[in-house]
């Protein structure tokens, strides 16, 4: 009888046992499932919400090119098909890659500004953040993302001899030069006039090659760098991929920055305020012009900007002193191209400021979107990435998506 | 000991259950979960490399190394570092074959059974297409005349884009006349035909700009083509009334090619002694009562000397439509134009603006139409391009494609190449 009572107990001990080994191991493999289910579901969804960003306009279409706000999220350029981004909806938007916000006569300006002599302060009641876009992509609460919009062409410049003015651009694409790539370029230079700064814009006069190293020296016989300003802006080809770089000399402590004021002013125009930031007391003396300059365009077109009084190619003028500014206006029609403020004054060097009008006129570079959550934290990122273009330079689109509720996200999300 | 024997045995069922359930739910592996999508990627990058037709001129030279080794290089430079590729050029023979021409990758080992792929077809650029035009069943009136000058045409007379306009235009129209002197202007206004052809029903080009040839009668003529009323500053206003009335009674369309429309009249002979204001002899300005006029003529309502407006609205885009007839009649002007003289005549004088050819813009809440054919609801119709100088004839040519619709009927299709096929494959390094 004892014995028999033993059998029982140990047999139910190693059957109990067992069981619970097993339910263990069943749901360990049932958990994996589950989480390939849902990570599979995510990165759909990242798939998704990308091409409903870059194959919809939004709404309404033109959003990018006025003072409205957007009701529907979308980033494709209106005028074209397929992947083309609009280059002035990305201008409206609350970068997560901006500089320390600037506040400039009572107004914080979102600031995108890039490199040295590149700037663009866009107004905070003009562009979108993220989590109204989130709202109307409907993926406010269940999911986060992030996006960067990357040119293909990293192109970068130096002066390695003053006079004549020499510089060398290099450029290189997912790590590697980029041997080959035909070079077109522009570069304005501007010296101190009589009253406004005068300026002349020199243009390739043929078509140059980087080398093996992705390297080419740029010289500019006539041009001595110790005593003027320059802005100098190169477009890359090669085989279909384009790419814009630009390079500014000097960097002047009091500077004429150009801010957006307004992307319409009732009339077809956007308005720019020429104005000293960081602030200043010193008066500068300014020519201001809207160059629209691409790959494929063998010359400068000068478009016609105004000083609300008359449409001129170049307006002058003087930004008198701390607070002040000089409103101009260009038209705002779809047209992309690079605002360029030379300055100076009777006691500094000449100056040269730029503000590209549509992201990519400068192949300038923008995230957007929430922080992406560390990987310690045991959450899943999962990325997409496409090729674009934006206005036609080359551009890749790469969006991260990971869900803010685990994994008790099922089944797609609404909105999508 | 039995039941532990049992248990044990119950043990052996469970471990055969689990191992045979982990065989059966076997797992993808992790890079599969969440991978960036291959074959959009795939899509995307051929799209890029196919900006502005170049991949079209490198995968027909197939035997140009330096153009392959560049485009290998523009592929690697479009994608991450972790992206494998292998790019395929097939050429499809007439009779559907495929045969591979060149291929090239950035691997040896394979790219794994989880890539995808992607592929463009592009055609030779030495495929020639043609087509037969539909007829339009109107005389195409284009006034060539000899003894007029034009104005806003700089750089052209109205003779060399008469000459332009017929070659664009003369398939599509059921006849083509060209208006050699303003005493043959004369004859089709007063319903005389030139070659027997209709008068009835025409359109009429002006291609003198701004400016409208006058023929002898109407210059003579008071109140037809001048009046005396000593109010009235510029006396051949009454002029463009009569146009206007005549486009009205005999259902004519009237284009203006550029500028403010009327805003002069022109006779070298006649006008000799008179100049436009800027140096231009042979010419008397009506000024912003032409246009006023024409339109009251073409409402078929009395005339009253008045002014008309314009407007400034600087760049304006294509519409769509405008677009998708571009591609289909094969004229492709600038997408962007600057319009100095927009008019907002829509919904008055009994027009309606049809087939606009650029995009509305909306100023102060009043809307301008840069180009549009205006429709007049009981005859005749008016096309009005108020573009800046110099005039591209490509714009008017298209407004009136767009108002008509002419279908194009394919005759036939050549070529000497073969179409070609390309293949982008993607893989993941590592990848399954």
């Amino acid at each position: 009888m004892p014995e028999a009572t033993v059998d029982h107990l140990v047999a139910i001990v190693i059957f109990l046992a067992a069981v619970l080994l097993f339910v263990n191991l069943f749901s360990q493999n049932l958990q994996s499932a589950l989480t390939y289910q849902r990570n599979s579901q995510l990165s759909a969804e990242a798939s998704n919400l990308l091409d409903s960003i870059s194959l919809n306009p939004g709404n309404p279409q033109n959003w990018g090119t006025t003072n409205s706000t957007p009701t529907f999220f979308g980033l494709q350029d209106p005028t074209q098909q397929g992947y083309a981004i609009s280059p002035f909806s990305l201008m409206k938007l609350n970068a997560s890659n901006s500089g320390t916000s600037a506040n400039c006569n009572g107004i914080w300006y979102d600031n995108l500004t890039m490199n040295s002599g590149g700037y663009l302060f866009v107004p905070f009641n003009r562009v979108v953040n993220y989590t109204t876009a989130a709202g109307m992509l409907g993926v406010n609460g269940s999911y986060g993302f992030q996006f960067a919009i990357t040119p293909v062409l990293n192109m970068s410049m130096t002066q390695t001899n003053p006079n004549p003015l020499q510089i060398s651009v290099n450029i290189a694409a997912s790590g590697l030069p980029l041997a080959g790539a035909s070079l077109n370029y522009y570069l304005i230079n501007s010296t101190n006039g009589s009253k406004y700064p005068e300026f002349q814009i020199l243009s390739s006069a043929s078509t140059t090659y980087t080398n093996a190293t992705g390297t080419a020296v740029l010289t500019f016989s006539s041009v001595n760098a110790n005593n003027c300003a320059y802005a100098l802006i190169v477009y890359a080809n090669l085989k279909g991929l384009y790419g814009v770089g630009y390079f500014t000399s000097p960097t002047m402590a009091n500077k004429i920055t150009p801010i957006v004021g307004s992307f319409n002013d009732g009339k077809g125009n956007a308005t720019i305020l020429l104005t000293q930031f960081p602030p200043s007391s010193t008066k500068l003396s300014f020519s201001a012009m809207f160059l629209s300059l691409g790959s494929t365009v063998s010359s400068v077109v000068p478009m016609s900007i105004s000083n609300g009084t008359a449409n001129l190619p170049t307006v002058t003028g003087l930004v008198n002193g701390q607070n002040q500014y000089a409103p101009i206006q260009i038209p705002n029609m779809n047209q992309t191209g690079i605002i360029i403020v030379t300055y100076n004054s009777t006691n500094t060097a000449p100056g040269i400021s730029l503000l590209p009008w549509g992201i990519g006129s400068l192949g300038l570079k923008l995230v957007y979107g929430s922080a992406i959550p560390p990987s310690s934290n045991g959450n899943w990122v999962t990325t997409d990435l496409r090729l674009i273009k934006i206005a036609s330079e080359s551009y890749q689109f790469e969006i991260a998506l990971w869900s803010h509720q685990g994994y008790q996200v099922q089944g797609p999300s609404e909105g999508i | 000991m039995m039941r532990t024997v049992e248990a044990i045995l119950v043990i052996a069922i469970l471990a055969s259950a689990f191992a045979i359930g982990s065989l059966l739910t076997a797992l993808p592996s992790p890079r599969q979960v969440s991978s960036i999508n291959l074959e959009e990627l795939s899509l995307t990058t051929l799209q890029t490399l196919d900006q502005n037709n170049e991949l079209n001129q490198i995968v027909f030279k197939s035997n140009v190394a330096a153009s392959w080794g560049s485009l290998q290089t523009a592929l690697q430079a479009s994608l991450p570092s972790n992206i494998l590729y292998n790019f395929s050029v097939y050429n499809i023979a007439n009779n559907g074959q495929y045969t591979l021409l060149n291929t090239f990758s950035n691997t040896n080992t394979g790219l794994g059974t989880n890539s995808k792929t992607a592929s463009i077809v592009v055609p030779s650029s030495n495929i020639t297409f043609s087509f037969t035009p539909q007829k339009i069943p109107r005389t195409l009136y284009i006034l060539n005349c000899s003894d007029a000058n034009g104005w806003w045409i700089t750089g052209y007379t109205g003779q060399t884009l008469a000459s332009n306009l017929q070659s664009l235009l003369s398939p599509y129209f059921n006849r083509t006349v060209m208006v050699q002197n303003t005493a043959q202007l004369g004859q089709i206004l007063n319903g005389t035909s030139l070659q027997g052809e209709t008068v009835k029903n025409a359109t009429v080009i002006n291609t003198f700009g701004e400016a409208v040839p006058i023929p002898a009668g109407y210059y003579s003529s008071n109140n037809i083509g001048y009046d005396t009323n000593s109010q009235d500053t510029y006396h051949y206003a009454r002029y463009p009334y009569m146009l206007g009335l005549r486009a009205y009674q005999y259902n004519w369309t009237w284009v203006s090619i550029v500028g403010w429309p009327f805003y002069y009249v022109s006779n070298t002979a006649l006008l000799s002694g008179k100049q436009n204001g800027w140096g231009i002899y042979g010419m008397n300005m009506t000024a912003t009562y032409g246009f006023e006029a024409f339109l009251e003529g073409l409402n078929n309502q009395g005339y009253s000397y008045a002014q008309s407006s314009t407007n400034s609205i600087g760049v304006v885009n294509l519409t769509a439509s405008a677009l998708v007839s571009c591609n289909y009649y094969g004229i492709y002007p600038s997408q962007y134009q600057t319009s100095t003289r927009a008019l907002n005549i829509n919904n008055t004088f009994g027009l309606t603006a049809t087939s606009a050819v650029f995009n509305p813009v909306q100023v102060s809440g009043v809307t301008w139409l840069a180009a549009a054919t205006y429709k007049h609801n009981g005859g005749g119709a008016f096309t009005a391009i108020g573009l800046t100088r110099i005039p591209d004839i490509r714009i008017p040519a298209l407004a009136l494609l767009m108002y008509y619709h002419p279908t194009l009927y394919a005759a036939a299709s050549t070529s000497s190449s073969s179409t070609r096929l390309v293949v982008l494959q993607l893989g993941l390094q590592g990848g399954g």
